[in-house]
């Protein structure tokens, strides 16, 4: 196999961290010398000033630019610091990028990626229909387009309700008022729409894996949330070994033809035991450092299927093992933030009133 | 009454009653003598068994130890481990 050069985006650690970080570090893990480009959307993406950051960071437009001025953009990173392969880690990046598998290779950029119906056929809009031919179950989720609907559906199933966008964001709403606020403030970052979806009391469990686009798995590990953010992220989970959710894992990679990285997430119903699945998010999640450490190294996996077509069997992390998200302060000089700002595709995408007020 | 329970044997004990179930990710605390139970329970001896264990290691009448076992296996199979 010949020096990994890959570019990964998503390289925030901070509140609400990404995965970025923990990718690149798990790719140096199996191959010291590989080279790293960090994509970023913000000059104060933490990951980008840690000791094991990237080796070449650049900005991006963000995905709501549109898909011609990120080729652009990425033409242009790729001219600079060469990379051949780009793992996504954004949700809005892998929707977006779906849909331009050809031109990414026409600009000598590799990725592997579901195909954008299999990305909508398990969007949180049908996940429903999904589940069911996967045999397991959803909670009672309605779609609305607008607010209007939203309330209509929440007034229909009685309050509280966690109303859903499409790619990001859940909010417990108790009331049509904070329903109402809640709705524009989805609708206004990320356009309809809304789920509105009934609230389950149970225990929240995860899988990641790597799916291999023939409706095999490569590898999976799942984990149970001990600490949940107030954003309602995992602060710490510990790796769990259970039958029924490998299955229903297999079930759903063998109904999709899932092509690379996943988290299903679940909710494990506390009077009833069954597990009901929630969201599937195409990318590695936000954890993806902690089965590393174990042994278990998903992205070199992804990395080394995407080069040569196939991969080292992933060892099974051992039960028991746990993290917790453990936040230090990561030191840089304001001239690495300028270097990076100067290069915004969009400087008004980024808060620049730091930076005057410093000059 | 012979236990061969996947979910029991899948349990992780430590010498100081500390019990993970990787299946649900749930920790418990048990006695010293409910980890000889679990731990019993985990190598396939009978309950009689280890009832008679117990009445010679603790010199308690077997009809207390039995009554106090039984009332153990329920809270296991409330668990799903039995």
């Amino acid at each position: 196999m010949k020096p990994v050069r890959i570019a990964v985006s998503g390289m925030h650690r901070g509140d609400n961290p990404q995965p970025g970080a923990s990718i690149a570090g798990a790719i140096r893990q199996a191959w010291p010398e590989a080279f790293v480009v960090g994509l970023v959307y913000n000059a104060f993406e933490s990951g980008v000033y840690a000791a094991d950051g990237p080796d070449a960071c650049h900005a991006m437009p963000y995905p709501t630019a549109g898909l011609a001025a990120y080729l652009t953009r990425l033409a242009e990173v790729r001219a600079a610091t060469p990379f051949d392969w780009f793992i996504p880690t954004l949700d809005a990046e892998v929707v977006m990028l779906a849909e331009a598998v050809p031109e990414l290779v026409a600009l000598g950029i590799g990725v592997c990626l579901p195909d954008a119906a299999t990305l909508l056929r398990c969007g949180k809009a049908k996940l429903a229909e999904l589940a069911a031919r996967c045999g397991v179950a959803t909670p009672n989720t309605a779609v609305a387009r607008d607010v209007g609907e939203a309330l209509e559906h929440a007034e229909a199933a009685g309050y509280p309700v966690y109303l859903k966008g499409p790619l990001y964001d859940a909010t417990l709403v108790q009331s049509p008022a904070a329903l109402a606020a809640a709705g524009a403030a989805i609708l206004a970052d990320w356009g309809p729409p809304l789920m509105v979806q009934e609230p389950l009391l149970g225990t929240e469990f995860n899988v990641m894996g790597l799916g291999d686009g023939a409706g095999g798995l490569l590898g999976s590990c799942a984990v149970r949330k001990l600490i949940v953010s107030d954003k309602g992220k995992g602060n710490g989970s510990v790796m769990v070994r259970d039958a029924r959710l490998e299955q229903i894992t297999r079930r759903v990679m063998a109904e999709t033809r899932w092509t690379g990285p996943f988290e299903l997430e679940f909710i494990r119903g506390q009077r009833d035991d069954a597990y009901r699945l929630i969201e599937i998010n195409p990318r590695f999640p936000a954890w993806v450092g902690f089965p590393a450490q174990l042994g278990a190294n998903f992205p070199a996996a992804w990395v080394e299927w995407m080069c040569t077509g196939s991969c080292r069997p992933l060892p099974v992390p051992p039960p028991g093992r746990f993290f917790l998200r453990h936040q230090i302060e990561v030191t840089g000089d304001m001239g690495q933030v300028s270097s990076l700002l100067e290069a915004m595709p969009d400087a008004s995408n980024h808060d620049l009133t730091y930076i005057s007020s410093l000059s | 009454m012979q236990t061969d329970s996947m979910r029991l044997g899948d349990l992780m004990l430590n010498d100081r009653g500390f019990v993970f179930d990787p299946n649900t990710g749930e920790s418990y605390q048990v006695s010293g003598t409910g980890l000889v139970c679990l731990r019993g329970l985990q190598r396939g001896a009978t309950v009689d068994e280890l009832v008679a264990e117990l009445v010679a290691t603790h010199g308690v009448g077997r009809l207390t130890v039995r009554c106090d076992m039984d009332a153990f296996l329920w809270d296991l199979k409330q668990l799903g481990w039995l």
